[in-house]
């Protein structure tokens, strides 16, 4: 790829590898006043990851989301805004330590896939099938962020259990609220990942005639569905939550990784093979 | 010159026999304060008296003697023969006095280290000397700072950020546990004095639903009634237990009075909602087997107990900071203090030159008989700018004087130079020993 772009994606990956080491070491030696730089870095993260994938998009005339790199960026970039916004809206800071790993993690991942543009066959250029993955993109960072929330339940709840409270980690939100953060944010994932489910059927039986193929991809984005909507289920129908829910929720996301990496890489053929 | 000095007793030197040998009623307050009035050598004074400490800080030309002013008032006042209470008073000097005072207020020298109760004690002691009449312009300024040190203390580190108590830690992980508390539950067992307290502070936390079981109806009744909640039968506690979001237990039974297979039962039927239990019974009313269930933080005496000497090392490493702090407050006040003993001195040189001024503006206007009275304003004037710009730099210099350690020298051999004649000390050439409290003497 042109120098641009793989300056963009070198200064995001500095950026998030920054703020996630400010932030582990204002969380184990907590300053004074918070300062700001922590956040500033990964908002300039986030930032350069949205110009980066800008360029790309205006570059190659398409969404920059049909590679594995590109997913990868793609990925980080949703989970970035999730981030972002579950910040903004609840002032929780800690979430920026804990999902900044797993950002740097996704874009580390990318230098290893070619970021080669891909020639696209004209019925791949289609407002559907763009809309399909951006939703179940969006969806994947929704949850990550989630299943970042519920690994930061199960430590606090760790840790409150083994009575270790001199732990500068117990310096979290209470488990009342990372309980209803990671609630809401799977309600949002599962409705992203049946709309978009929705629409790949939708622009399938558009394309080749049929709405469903029980490809892997398929089967597995149904057994995802399954597990989140088990998740609501059990928050909604019968009320529970602790720390069985925050472990199911793990364990949804275990098989989104399963379903975006696995899948892709071991099992698939026919469709869905970029993804 | 004026010393400050503090005499005193705290939990640290004494025993709390000998601490409330010296305790102040109110009555006795107003009685030291009227006799140390009377005392010549206390120029100001306040006296500190809480449950850990009795404190008395005066000012005076000499320090010595007013020390002695400071035990014939203790002896007078409280009846006691005041050698016999000599050896367990300890008396701060000088800026060790300034230094004592500013620990105290910030709390660092408190038996809970950090706590800011005694900031409190410290201004109200202030006012109550004020309203006596025994706050001139040293301790106005003196107690100022302290309490500006104090409060930067309070700000600026954390030193009074995690509980210090066992009541008071309970409190703080419920936090961390349910967030606000507004609408918990709390199910209290066994209506003790100790599980009062605990529930007295979840009340101020905003905690509204209170239900209280214990074997009297009665006793459970009264303790609802203080926090507007319920009382229930000892029977009905599995209901109860299912309600609570915290249990608060202080049973004085010998045996558990929950069990793991029961609260396994409670907890089946809350649906994970989370449980936090406070056994603050010894011996212990629940089984600790019981935090091995799933969403239940199950903590006893000694967990909490834990939790505040954890707490405790983490004021400790607080305090070094806030030391800090304080010492450049008392840099700050040390530097005002010490001008202050060149004020006579700059008013004095300033009174000579408005006398020569006055002097020889007499004779010309004398001479010039004939001047408008424009005219005479201006030369008015003339004089007066020239008086002031000639004094200007001695003034500051003066100030910059004091602050050396030879300020002495100085200040006499300005005396000779000019032909002055002063009385070093902020209370010099009044005929009143005190300004009114308030009123900042000779702050420029």
């Amino acid at each position: 790829m042109n120098i641009l772009t793989e300056a963009l994606s070198l200064l995001a990956l500095c950026l998030y590898f920054a703020s996630t080491a400010v932030f582990t070491v204002n969380l184990l030696y907590p300053p004074k006043e918070s300062s700001p730089v922590a956040r500033w870095l990964f908002h300039a993260g986030f930032l350069s990851l949205t110009l980066l994938l800008l360029v790309r998009g205006l570059m190659m005339g398409y969404f920059p989301f049909f590679t594995f790199h590109e997913t990868l960026l793609f990925f980080g970039w949703a989970a970035s805004l999730v981030t972002f916004l579950l910040e903004r809206a609840y002032r929780f800071e800690s979430v920026y330590l804990f999902a900044s790993p797993l950002l740097f993690l996704l874009l580390f991942c990318s230098f290893f896939f070619p970021g080669d543009a891909v020639v696209l066959l004209d019925e791949l250029r289609s407002g559907w099938l763009f809309a399909h993955i951006f939703a179940v993109i969006l969806a994947y960072g929704t949850f990550a962020v989630s299943f970042v929330i519920s690994l930061m339940y199960l430590l606090a709840d760790h840790h409150l259990k083994k009575k270790k409270l001199s732990s500068p980690l117990v310096r979290l939100p209470s488990l009342d609220a990372l309980d209803y953060y990671s609630y809401r944010l799977v309600s949002a994932g599962f409705f992203l990942l049946t709309a978009s489910i929705l629409l790949g059927a939708m622009w399938a039986q558009n394309v080749w005639g049929a709405y469903w193929r029980w490809e892997h991809k398929e089967i597995w984005s149904l057994i995802t569905w399954a597990i989140y909507a088990a998740y609501l289920h059990t928050r909604l129908m019968s009320g529970r939550q602790g720390r069985k829910v925050a472990l199911l929720n793990v364990f949804g996301f275990a098989t989104v990784l399963f379903n975006y990496v696995v899948v892709r890489f071991f099992l698939t053929a026919g469709l869905h093979q970029f993804y | 010159m004026t010393e400050i000095i503090a005499v005193g007793i705290n939990h640290k030197t004494a025993p709390v026999e000998e601490r409330e040998k010296l305790a102040f009623s109110e009555s006795q307050l107003a009685r030291s304060y009227d006799f140390c009035k009377e005392q010549r050598e206390l120029l100001e004074c306040v006296v500190l008296t809480t449950c850990n400490r009795t404190e008395v800080y005066a000012a005076g030309r000499d320090d010595e003697a007013s020390c002695r002013a400071v035990m014939e008032m203790l002896a007078a006042v409280k009846g006691i023969d005041p050698a016999a209470i000599r050896s367990s008073l300890y008396v701060h000097r000088k800026e060790k006095a300034v230094e004592h005072l500013f620990q105290v207020t910030a709390g660092l020298d408190s038996m809970i280290l950090g706590e800011t109760q005694i900031l409190g004690q410290v201004k109200d002691a202030y006012s109550k000397a004020g309203a006596a009449g025994l706050v001139g312009s040293v301790f106005h300024a003196l107690f100022r700072q302290a309490v500006t040190a104090a409060k930067r203390v309070q700000t600026e580190t954390a030193i009074n950020q995690n509980a210090a108590s066992v009541s008071y830690a309970a409190v703080e992980l419920a936090k961390k546990i349910f967030g606000r508390l507004h609408d918990r539950t709390v199910l209290v067992l066994g209506a003790g004095k100790m599980s009062e307290l605990t529930l007295r502070h979840l009340y101020d936390q905003g905690v509204r639903r209170v239900i209280v079981v214990n074997r009297t109806k009665e006793r459970a009744d009264q303790l609802a009634a203080c926090f507007g909640g319920v009382s229930e039968y000892y029977e009905k506690r599995r209901d109860c237990l299912i309600k609570a979001d915290i249990v608060i237990s202080s049973t004085g039974a010998p045996h558990f009075v929950l069990e793991k297979e029961e609260m396994a039962q409670v907890m089946r039927t809350r649906r994970g909602r989370p449980l936090f239990l406070i056994d603050i019974a010894v011996p212990r009313d629940i089984d600790p087997q019981v935090n091995d269930l799933e969403n239940v933080y199950l903590y006893d005496i000694d967990d909490l107990q834990a939790v505040v000497s954890a707490n405790f090392k983490e004021r400790e490493q607080e305090a070094v900071r806030a030391r800090l702090i304080l010492q450049e407050e008392i840099n700050e006040f040390q530097i005002w203090f010490k001008t202050q003993e060149v004020v006579p001195l700059i008013a004095a040189l300033r009174r000579k030159a408005e006398a020569i001024r006055q002097a020889e503006l007499e004779i010309t206007i004398r001479r010039l008989a004939n001047l408008s009275d424009k005219e005479r304003k201006h030369i008015d004037n003339l004089t007066r700018a020239i008086v002031n710009r000639i004094l200007r730099e001695p003034v500051l210099r003066i100030k910059e004087f004091a602050l050396d350690d030879k300020s002495d020298l100085y200040v006499a051999s300005l005396c000779q130079l000019f032909d002055l004649e002063t009385e070093a000390g902020p209370y010099s050439g009044s005929g009143n020993p005190l300004p009114e409290a308030g009123v900042e003497g000779g702050r420029t």
